[in-house]
């Protein structure tokens, strides 16, 4: 191991430690001393952040330079992006929230929405397709019970409503019991899930994993 | 009791940690047989046939931040990567990183050129191949299915911390080639349970250093989870036995 590696390993296990034990020991030095650590690492984050958002608008401006299919889209996302972040950094220094509201409102939440009613679709199709793709009894249990879910949370027709006499009861049963069975098993995956990522940060802290070698 | 949480995560961690240096000292170089999860089986083989084509890599970290929620679903990813950089370094098209976080991006591509660094083959490395896609979930999701279309990729792994948007990204992906997704948020298992071919739920997120063999210590730390997951049932059982009793009696 070089002596970089060696250095940038006692630092994070160092300085992971530390913040570890600010968490654990109610000691108010050690826990101002890991907020202030944890504020420094946030601070490095946002710049970080920076340096991210310039990179992906120089993958783009590349891009349109260099033509091509997709060419006219990046072109659009640089020039968008950087005429947004003008306008909201004047519209900061001059005090006037209006125009960055109107952006979020007027631009950035529709294009959101529309995303999430494609999301829609895709899971629809997904569904279909998990019909023909994958018939083993996982997959029929898994649509079944997305089906009664579905089945006792949607409104009826009323005429269908009458026929069933006092549907709402046999559907809310029907899907309370299928809800407390999948509680059930969401409470077995977060607890896997908690432990999974327990055992990835001990990883970081012991010196094992390491994502910053270079 | 709640003033107790924090000794008794402190204890968990310890009995974790523990765990792990014992299980990665008993392995003396030979690896655990694990269960068969079809979606880590398929990684080598679709990173081959992409290499093979021509195509590249898409690795999709997700919306999580180092400093911030899913930072353990993108380590887990990373650890992932290192492997996945390491199986396509021989390609001409190196595989591509994207993620939502500015950090994750800088970590993606140290972890490339350290991995290019140990093939000899750094002179293929390039910076932007670890990409911030965008920001937010909308942002990121958009990013990363254009990336997708736009960069020749034949297989994609969606691992890290996302919502019901990775189906958006499983979609894009399964129209160019092969999917295998893991991702954190319960609705987002729910959608890549529907749409991808190899899902992979829960816990087998944080099994993917062990399954693609990065190293001893991530198989350590599956086996040491699997030791505190029958602890932690035996806990629940008894717990819920002896409050019955309680109650009965």
């Amino acid at each position: 191991m070089r002596v970089r590696s060696i250095l940038s390993v006692g630092i994070v296990v160092f300085f992971g430690l530390l913040t570890l034990a600010g968490y654990f020991i109610p000691f108010k030095p050690l826990v101002d001393l890991g907020g202030g650590l944890l504020y420094i690492a946030v601070f490095l984050s946002s710049i970080a952040l920076l340096v991210g958002v310039i990179n992906l608008s120089r993958i783009h401006l590349r891009k349109a330079a260099r033509g091509g299919p997709g060419a006219g889209y990046s072109m659009v996302l640089f020039v968008s992006l950087w005429v947004t972040f003008l306008v909201v950094f004047f519209a900061i220094i001059q005090g006037k929230d209006v125009i960055t509201i109107w952006i979020v409102r007027n631009i950035q939440l529709p294009l959101e929405a529309s995303l999430s009613a494609l999301v829609v679709f895709a899971l629809l199709v997904g569904g279909v397709r998990l019909l023909y793709r994958r018939r083993d009894a996982v997959a029929f249990f898994f649509l079944g019970a997305a089906l009664i879910v579905l089945f006792a949370a949607i409104p009826l027709p009323s005429l269908l409503e009458e026929w069933l006499k006092g549907p709402d009861y046999y559907r809310q049963m029907l899907a309370s019991v299928f809800l407390s069975v999948a509680s059930g098993g969401g409470r077995g995956i977060l607890l896997g899930m908690a432990l999974g990522a327990a055992a990835t940060g001990l990883r970081i802290l012991m010196g094992s994993d390491r994502p910053y070698e270079r | 009791m709640e003033a107790y949480y924090p000794w008794i995560a402190f204890f968990l961690a310890l009995i974790l940690a523990g765990l792990i240096l014992i299980f990665n000292l008993m392995q003396r170089g030979r690896w655990p047989v694990f269960r068969d999860l079809p979606g880590y089986n398929e990684v080598s083989s679709d990173v081959g046939a992409s290499v093979e084509a021509g195509t590249r890599v898409h690795v999709a970290l997700g919306e999580g931040q180092i400093i911030g929620p899913g930072a353990e679903a993108e380590l887990a990813g990373l650890s992932a990567l290192a492997k996945v950089a390491q199986a396509a370094s021989i390609s001409d098209r190196p595989p591509v990183v994207t993620s939502s976080d500015g950090l994750t991006s800088l970590l993606s591509q140290d972890v490339m050129y350290s991995t290019y660094r140990q093939m000899r083959v750094e002179e293929r490395f390039d910076h932007d191949l670890g990409r911030l896609a965008g920001l937010g979930p909308a942002g990121y999701t958009a990013g990363a299915m254009i990336t997708t279309s736009t960069e020749k990729v034949s297989a994609t792994f969606v691992i890290g911390a996302m919502g019901a948007e990775a189906a958006l990204i499983a979609d894009a992906g399964a129209q160019h080639g092969t999917v295998i997704a893991a991702v954190t948020d319960p609705v987002g298992q729910a959608a890549v349970f529907a749409t991808t071919d190899h899902p992979l739920i829960g816990e087998e997120l944080f099994a993917a250093g062990a399954y693609l063999k990065v190293s001893h210590t991530h198989a350590a730390s599956l086996q040491a989870q699997d030791v505190l997951r029958w602890i932690a049932i035996a806990a629940i059982l008894l717990g819920a036995l002896a409050s019955t009793f309680l109650r009965l009696f």
